[in-house]
């Protein structure tokens, strides 16, 4: 152990002795996070922490902090251990599990839910739906915590509708690495009140995150409001056995409408016309793998039907754009808009065909991991958030520098990745995803790594919006540089508010970042 | 040696995306705040040490020297249930068969002469002395039987009763007597040529004393020349289903025999018209899959070959997803039952909570199987209304009687066998 | 005179003025905010001149004020400190009108009426907050978050990507704009996604009242303009009545604009001739009149409205409301009326519809849910009547926002400038119900005058960080320095 004993035992006086532990399996199995960008990286460099506690309530936390402070004890939060940025990166770390803060209130009126840092969306969902509303589930999965998620990411296919994640926080309260207590928005005035997340005046949340955030190094929300929306939830029917369960839509007022195109540019264009006429609850392209893997029934299964596939996908380039339509207001909504989707891609062109009223991924995406099941890792190779135009753009690029490093990211077709849109039509996001296997040859992390910061000069030289900020991308090394060294300005407030550099060291500014895989950090090559 | 190879699951443990899918009910089926949790051991302590995803780095520690073996690691280990629960999530997701490699910690912790825990010791002494689990002379394993219950010597159906209806709980084998006589079902029993099925020795990671028992009643049986073996214990039904033919080196379908459960019979019966239920049975129930009779009750194939990249298995090797558990058949006797009122918990079929008692912890870890039977109980009562809690393993039963009692519940907790013997016949009420 | 003669070199003489009476003009607003004079007014035209004017500041440590709009409301722009007020008028392009996208990037001193003028040619219009004076400032009003009227859009922010001169001296642009804006210039960054890079930066100046940079231009969301619509005019005695109606309509999520506001208000903005349309109007119509907008998208339009219209009447029937009206009794054609008033700025060739009454108005807003506006109307009738005035003398506005989640409560208070016993009075009176509605829960999002030195001392935690987050902005604290809580 290397945490001082007296750290150790003013830890305990906190939390109980059952709550906090530096046996070494308990430690163990806090070294390794999950998935995320630089999970592959990290293979051979996650160290076990020092120590793992699990706080209880605000004043915990707050307490744990303190102590941290005074003995200079660098600390990790941890919502669902869903991304590799909590994992250790320096000796002797206390690990902060937050699970067992699991509040949860919604307020149904005004449409919003505080949340502790332990609730996971799926429980948010679950809650949501049963009064009529509902919250946003994440690409990544439902599995991921509330607050961890929308200080990190939030992107999710509902957006369309919904708003960013960033926007979605509302009041929170916030205990910074000192141990210090800042509540934001209407909180800021009133402990118990969370509906409102501006405010006062200049809005702090722009400290609390922007594009990633902070990744646990500028200390730990521990309560937060989010929005919640309405959605006829209720009407939703649970059905299936593991492996095959989802949502029976109900058909008075909910529908999926596929369209199917040979081209990525045909498919943006009908997704361009139907966000002017503001319909749909998701539009979305996504790619054709998707439909495999979630299909399949394992590794092996998704395997041979997708090489089987291949030849012909490569051919035809088919896509798919998704529209969802929910009648919020009835069935004559759904009825309304399902006539405007058939009038527009009548226009457009476009091979329409009823989806199977039946949901697992996007109301509540209980199937995100199946990503999992085509490589064993799945990681962005960008993350791009702007408009549409620029998404296709870059998309069309990103597809040909992948195709440079297949193998061994595994071989696709056409746009590798999802676009969809945020605010019905305003913003979109695109994310190009790669799949392959970080554990059986070292050379090919090696190569997805190098491929991935090849994309990062590729944004740079296209004059793109590099969304891989933070322990994402090599953000002090090439993105700030470019971007007005934007980075320097973030440091400063770490200095201030984490003077000590102990709030999950070294995120979000990786200084080393590649070093150890010898990749070249010049902004060009 | 262990039976299983971990390097063949060492791909699961490196590429375990932490994504917590094995704590958590299906995100589809997770009905509410309060219910939500899948893994008792993770529920109940918090530390990640405590669920799949942390077991699956530990075993990864351990396999590669970094983590020496202690009395917490052991307990990391052995406070799980192996219910299934997190195979089920994960296979559903991610691919990986994480019960594989807990399975695989503890024939090492065994082969390492660090386990199993000492109360796990001492029910293999029992069994190792007695062919029972309880230590009693296992000449009495037949003396449960009623003369109202009606074997014959020779049957096509050989009830395997199982030590805890032979001993303790025997108003389940009596039970179950009566119901087979009931829908015209001919059955032998073997009497104390019956020994202990050994879940719990294969559970806590005693390969080789588990085989012995599966050896013996494998012969057993074989000589008895049934053709069908019934069970009404969950655990002698997995065990005899999928433990023996992992422990034999073969498929279920190679036993030479089916393996039913007693619900799975009697619904068989039910569905030909020979069993009935007439006696109105008024109350509010509500039904516990048992995790040994529902997701962890698919067959076993054997499975020999390598994993190459991306994981992948060759020759492909099929994984147990809980898919075809035996969760119908519960209910559907159930719901034939006059007078009954069935009520599903949030957490039901492949997604029950365990009660707790499984997988060794209720012997070594009582106040966590405790704990887990009671958070079920809270569950029964508070979504369902139920009175009574109705199980179809004597273990659940047992787990459940212990909390019931000793909080002083109004909720009753009943064997299937038991509830349908009420159906049967008046008189099966004063029986229970 | 260094400090003139450095702005001259950086602006031009034309631009520069230390003239007493036009420093006299920027040294007041329509607030009841206390005047203060500028020492100079400089009117830069491009962001690097800003930039000069920034690094001047700097060197010579002396505030600076943006300044965007002909007219200011609530003293924000009024120099607590002197120094030099950056007049921004004369940037009032409208930069790129991003059809695609929906957006369009405008220069701080693009008004409300100029906007909506060439966007309309192109048949899209702005986001309108109520009736703005067409010499507001559009950027401002984003920037301030005045709310928009369209609470069907739960995204709500119309701000997307920004350029600043940041107080240290710099420009940097912030959301995906810093990638850059397409536009012909060669980047495939088009400026759409407002966040980023690294943290949001953006945030920190909204609602900032220029303490923390200066805007050099904004991209700010459009909307199609919609050509056909229906108006719904829904009168209640109850405010309760009211506030129910808005939140089943937010449930539903239809129409566009969807706003409550008293018979003062309501009449103020429909009267044609003052006074007596004004007082006409305002004994014919309900104390209460919710006003819902329907309106086409621009693919079959009427198809959206006819579900819409069927939804209102189902939610009117759910609630035994049977005063759903497509016109207002005794003021025909108010149905077209109000959907160009809305869309709009206030007319330039009319008094503005908040000084119509008395001359002045000075207005108490705040953020709070819909639940609670009664109580709050409650609240400040008391304290209205106890200081004399009555109930009728204030003007009423809520203002749903996002599906009816929260709201924008906005009460008026009229009154005479050049009587300075009501002036009094009314300072006196918007003190206390400024007080009064605070200690009820009332969240100023945006503490302007005195709002400010209420909330802040409460908010110790906000205000630690947010003036530690301004040190690292802004040093030397040039900005618009003795302004929130800097």
């Amino acid at each position: 152990m290397a945490i001082l004993k007296e750290a150790y035992q003013a830890l305990e006086s906190i939390v109980g002795p059952e709550f906090v532990s530096d046996d070494p399996g308990i430690r163990e199995a806090y070294r390794k996070g999950g998935y995320g960008k630089n999970r592959p990286a990290l293979e051979g460099q996650a160290l076990r922490p020092g120590c793992v506690i699990l706080p209880g309530s605000t004043k915990e936390v707050q307490q744990i902090l303190k102590i941290c402070t005074q003995y200079k004890i660098p600390f990790i939060p941890i919502g669902c251990f869903g991304i590799a940025t909590q994992s250790p990166k320096v000796p002797d770390v206390l690990s902060i599990d937050l699970k067992r803060m699991d509040y949860l209130e919604i307020d149904e009126k005004n449409m919003y839910a505080i949340c502790g840092p332990g609730v996971i969306y799926a429980q948010l969902q679950a809650e949501c739906l049963k009064k009529g509303l509902a919250t946003e589930g994440p690409g990544c999965g439902v599995g991921a915590t509330v607050i961890g998620n929308h200080l990190n990411a939030g992107v999710g296919p509902l957006e369309y509708r919904m708003g960013w994640a960033q926007r979605r926080m509302l009041g929170l309260e916030w205990v910074l690495p000192d141990g210090d207590i800042v509540t934001l928005g209407s909180t800021s005035l009133d402990d118990e009140d969370y509906f409102w997340g501006e405010g006062l005046g200049p809005d702090l949340r722009g400290v609390l995150r922007g594009t990633f955030g902070w990744q646990g190094g500028m200390g730990i929300v521990t309560k937060m409001a989010t929005k919640l929306f309405p959605f006829p939830g209720q009407d939703l029917e649970r059905t299936g056995i593991s492996p095959r369960t989802g949502f029976n839509m109900p058909p008075h007022l909910m529908k999926w409408l596929n369209v199917f195109y040979n081209s990525i540019e045909e498919a943006a264009f009908a997704m361009h016309e139907l966000s002017k006429a503001q319909v749909g609850m998701a539009l979305m392209t996504a790619p054709f793998s998707w439909r495999y893997f979630s299909r399949a029934t394992s590794k092996e299964d998704f395997h041979e039907s997708w090489q089987e596939a291949l030849p012909e996908l490569k051919e035809t380039t088919p896509y798919m754009m998704r529209i969802m339509l929910v009648g919020l207001a009835g069935p004559k909504q759904l009825e309304y808009e399902e006539k405007v989707v058939r009038e527009v891609i009548g226009r457009v062109g476009g091979d329409v065909r009823e989806g199977r009223p039946f949901d697992e991924s996007w109301i509540n995406n209980a199937d995100a991991h199946r990503i999992m099941f085509p490589g064993g890792m799945e990681t962005s190779m960008k993350f791009h958030f702007d408009s549409l135009d620029a998404s296709i753009e870059l998309a069309k690029a990103a597809a040909e520098l992948k195709r440079k490093y297949t193998p061994p990211l595994l071989d696709d077709y056409g746009i590798p990745g999802w676009l969809q849109m945020g605010d019905f039509g305003h913003v979109a996001f695109c994310e190009i995803l790669v799949y392959f296997d970080p554990t059986t040859d070292p050379n090919d992390c090696y190569q997805h790594e190098v491929g991935f910061v090849e994309s990062v000069r590729q944004d740079l030289e296209l004059k793109a919006y590099c969304g891989l900020q933070g322990s994402y991308g090599p953000e002090p090394q090439i993105i700030g540089p470019a971007y007005n060294n934007y980075h320097l300005k973030e440091k400063e407030l770490q200095d201030i508010f984490d003077p000590l550099h102990i709030s999950n060291p070294p995120r979000p500014l990786d200084y080393a970042y590649g070093i150890d895989l010898d990749i070249d950090l010049s902004p060009q090559k | 040696m262990t039976l299983i190879d971990f390097e063949t699951y060492r791909w699961d443990a490196q590429n375990c995306v932490r994504c917590s899918n094995c704590r958590w009910v299906d995100f589809i089926w997770m009905a509410s705040l309060q219910f939500s949790k899948i893994c008792p051991s993770s529920a109940r302590y918090g530390f990640d040490a405590y669920a799949a995803h942390g077991r699956l780095e530990i075993a990864l520690a351990l396999a590669n020297g970094e983590l020496e073996w202690s009395p917490k690691v052991l307990e990391e280990i052995y406070t799980c249930t192996l219910c299934g629960a997190c195979d089920v999530k994960c296979l559903r997701n991610v691919g990986l068969e994480p019960t594989q490699t807990l399975e695989w910690m503890r024939q090492k912790a065994v082969d390492d002469g660090q386990g199993p825990m000492p109360e796990h010791k001492a029910v293999a002494e029992n069994i190792a002395n007695n062919r029972n689990r309880y230590g009693t002379p296992n000449d009495n394993r037949g003396k449960w039987l009623r003369s109202d219950a009606r074997p014959v010597q020779k049957a096509d159906v050989l009830y395997f009763v199982g030590c805890n209806s032979s001993f303790k709980q025997q108003q389940i084998a009596q039970a179950t007597a009566k119901l087979l006589n009931a829908s015209g079902t001919e059955f032998m029993i073997l009497g104390e040529q019956e020994w202990c099925c050994g879940n719990q020795l294969y559970n806590v990671g005693l390969v080789d004393q588990a085989r012995e028992m599966a050896e013996h009643n494998l012969k057993a049986i074989e000589e008895s020349r049934a053709k069908t073996v019934v069970a009404s214990c969950a655990e002698c039904y997995q065990t005899l289903k999928v433990i023996y033919p992992k422990l034999m080196g073969k498929s279920t379908t190679d036993l030479g025999f089916e393996v039913l459960h007693i619900t799975e019979h009697l619904d068989q019966q039910l569905q030909n018209g020979k069993l009935k239920f007439t006696a109105p049975v008024n109350m509010r129930v509500t039904y516990q899959d048992p995790c040994r009779l529902g997701r962890m009750s698919e067959p076993w194939t054997h499975w020999e070959g390598k994993r190459g990249k991306y994981g992948i298995f060759d020759p492909p090797k099929p994984r147990r997803k809980g898919t075809y558990g035996a969760y119908d058949p519960a209910r559907n006797l159930l719901n034939a039952i006059p007078g009954l009122q069935v009520e599903e918990m949030e957490r039901r079929k492949d997604q029950a909570w365990c009660c707790g008692a499984s997988g060794g912890v209720r012997d070594a870890f009582k106040e966590l199987a405790l704990w887990s039977a009671r958070e079920r109980i809270e569950e029964a009562k508070e979504v369902t209304g139920a009175e009574a809690i109705i199980s179809a393993c004597p273990y659940c039963k047992e787990n459940f009687t212990e909390v019931i009692t000793a909080d002083k519940e109004r909720l009753q907790t009943l064997d299937i066998t038991e509830i349908m013997l009420q159906a049967i016949s008046p008189e099966g009420k004063e029986a229970c | 005179m260094q400090i003139k003669e450095a702005l001259i070199g950086i602006v031009g003489a034309e631009n520069v003025s230390d003239d007493p009476q036009e420093l006299a003009t920027c040294s007041r607003d329509h607030s009841l905010s206390p005047a203060r004079s500028p020492n100079y007014v400089a009117r830069p035209q491009t962001a690097e001149e800003i930039l000069k004017i920034v690094q001047l500041a700097n060197e010579t440590c002396v505030p600076l004020v943006p300044s965007s709009s002909k007219v200011h409301f609530n003293g924000g722009a009024i120099p607590n400190l002197g120094g030099i007020m950056v007049d921004l008028q004369r940037m009032n392009r409208v930069l790129y009108i991003d059809e695609y996208n929906r957006k369009a990037r405008i220069e701080p001193g693009v008004t409300w009426a100029q906007l909506q003028k060439e966007l309309a040619a192109k048949g899209f219009m702005p986001l309108f907050p109520l009736l703005p004076h067409a010499q507001k400032s559009a950027l401002t009003s984003h920037l301030e978050r005045e709310r928009i009227l369209i609470p069907r859009f739960e995204f709500d922010e119309p701000l997307l990507t920004t350029e600043v001169v940041w107080p240290r001296g710099e420009i940097m642009r912030t959301g995906a704009a810093i990638a850059g804006i397409g536009e012909d210039t060669g980047s495939v960054a088009r400026g759409a996604f407002p966040h980023g890079p690294g943290l949001d930066w953006w945030r920190m100046f909204q609602g900032a009242q220029g303490t923390f940079g200066i805007l050099t231009w904004g991209n700010v969301k459009i909307e199609y303009l919609p050509e056909v619509n229906k108006t719904f005019f829904m009168p209640f005695d109850d405010p309760n009545d009211a506030i129910e109606m808005i939140y089943r309509i937010g449930r539903k999520v239809i129409g566009y604009e969807l706003l409550m506001l008293d018979s003062t208000n309501l009449a103020s903005i429909l009267a044609d001739q003052w006074p007596d349309d004004f007082h006409k109007l305002k004994e014919t119509l309900a104390p209460w009149t919710v006003i819902l907008i329907l309106s086409g998208a621009p693919i079959l339009p009427e198809g959206r409205i006819e579900y819409e219209e069927e939804t209102l009447q189902e939610i009117a029937k759910e609630l035994s409301y049977s005063d759903l009206k497509t016109s207002l009794l005794g003021l025909p054609g108010a149905e077209r009326k109000v959907v160009d008033l809305l869309r709009n700025a206030w007319p330039e060739d009319r008094t503005y519809w908040k000084w119509a009454a008395k001359g002045e108005c000075q207005d108490l807003f705040f953020i709070t849910t819909l639940d609670k506006t009664p109580m709050f109307i409650e609240a400040v009738g008391s304290v209205v009547v106890e200081h004399g005035y009555s109930v009728d003398d204030i003007g009423y506005y809520i203002q749903p926002i996002e599906s009816s989640r929260a709201c924008h409560c906005e009460f008026n208070f009229f009154y005479d400038p050049a009587d300075p016993k009501e002036v009094a009075k009314i300072t006196e009176l918007y003190t206390d119900v400024a007080r009064v509605a605070l200690n009820l829960g009332a969240f100023y999002s945006r503490p302007y005058g005195i709002l400010a030195d209420m909330v802040y001392p409460r908010a110790t935690g906000y205000t630690t960080m947010l003036k530690k987050t301004k040190g690292v902005i802004d040093p030397q604290n040039i900005m618009n320095p003795g302004r929130l809580c800097f």
